[in-house]
């Protein structure tokens, strides 16, 4: 795992510029957090709308907003070993998801396949706008996409099969916070 | 390396869980029924290994039972792998 920060900002000549005198639309700190090992979970379709989402230990991060009028972008990769959807969270709140209908879970998008050995890199974007400048976790949630109430295992960052051979992989998945002056 | 992934999928059907990183220290138990323990995880593994390798091996008997009869009626190689996918891996 790694996190990269920065929230001040210097002229060619050292000075500290000021994060007010930057107008709008200017990045003003960037957290990432890289999850390189794996994760996986079963979780059961049971019907009920929203309710099988579990949370990918490990890929979360963290930004106290200089003002609580900026934007954050929210930015996520994952490495996705079978079907699923996800959705990003702040503060353990599903945010950036589709309209509520009917039975249908909300997410972010999703994605992934039917087969043993695959992975696939799964993005997805969200502008949120906190209201904050209080410290602000944002994180994953993942869901399976199965239409029958059985247990599905769900994979990050490894294939389905994950024999220690040179036909499987593993990978990462990533969420980065960028805050922009608004 | 055990694959707990792979022994609590296959043995432990219905039951919700997940398991952050590869040992048995990260795996959250969500259901109501008693969390196995890393002694009859372990003693699992021997015959879920075996399970997948005979699975993966059936699979590839099939594969290659469908191209010997695809082949005895007059498909080439090339044929077979255009129209069915087969023989290329």
């Amino acid at each position: 795992m790694s996190t990269l920060r920065f929230n001040t900002w210097q002229d060619t000549g050292g000075t500290e510029v000021a994060n007010s005198t930057l107008g709008t639309g200017k990045i003003l700190q960037v957290v990432s957090t890289t999850k390189t090992d794996t994760f996986t979970a079963a979780t059961d379709n049971d019907g009920t709308p929203n309710a099988q989402w579990t949370s990918v230990t490990g890929l979360t991060a963290t930004i106290t907003p200089t003002s609580a009028t900026s934007k954050v972008l929210v930015l996520v990769e994952l490495s996705v070993g079978y079907l699923m959807s996800y959705r990003i969270t702040r503060g353990g709140t599903a945010i950036g998801v589709g309209a509520a209908a009917g039975s249908r879970q909300q997410a972010t998008s999703g994605g992934g396949k039917d087969n043993t050995y695959y992975l696939e890199n799964v993005s997805g974007v969200h502008l949120d706008s906190p209201a904050t400048t209080s410290a602000t976790t944002y994180g994953v949630d993942i869901a399976n996409n199965s239409s029958t109430a059985t247990t599905i295992t769900l994979y990050i960052n490894r294939m389905q099969n994950d024999f220690d051979n040179t036909a499987t992989s593993r990978g990462i998945s990533t969420i980065t916070l960028v805050e922009v002056s608004a | 390396m055990i694959d707990y992934t792979a022994i609590l999928t296959a043995n432990y059907e219905g039951s919700a869980w997940s398991l952050n990183g590869d040992t048995y220290d990260g795996l959250t138990w969500l259901s109501d029924t008693p969390k196995p323990t890393q002694q009859e995880l372990d003693d699992a593994w021997p015959a879920v290994q075996q399970a997948r390798q005979d699975a993966i091996a059936a699979e590839a008997a099939a594969k290659q039972s469908a191209i010997d009869k695809l082949a005895a009626l007059g498909l080439s190689v090339d044929e077979i792998r255009a129209a069915f996918g087969l023989g290329g891996d």
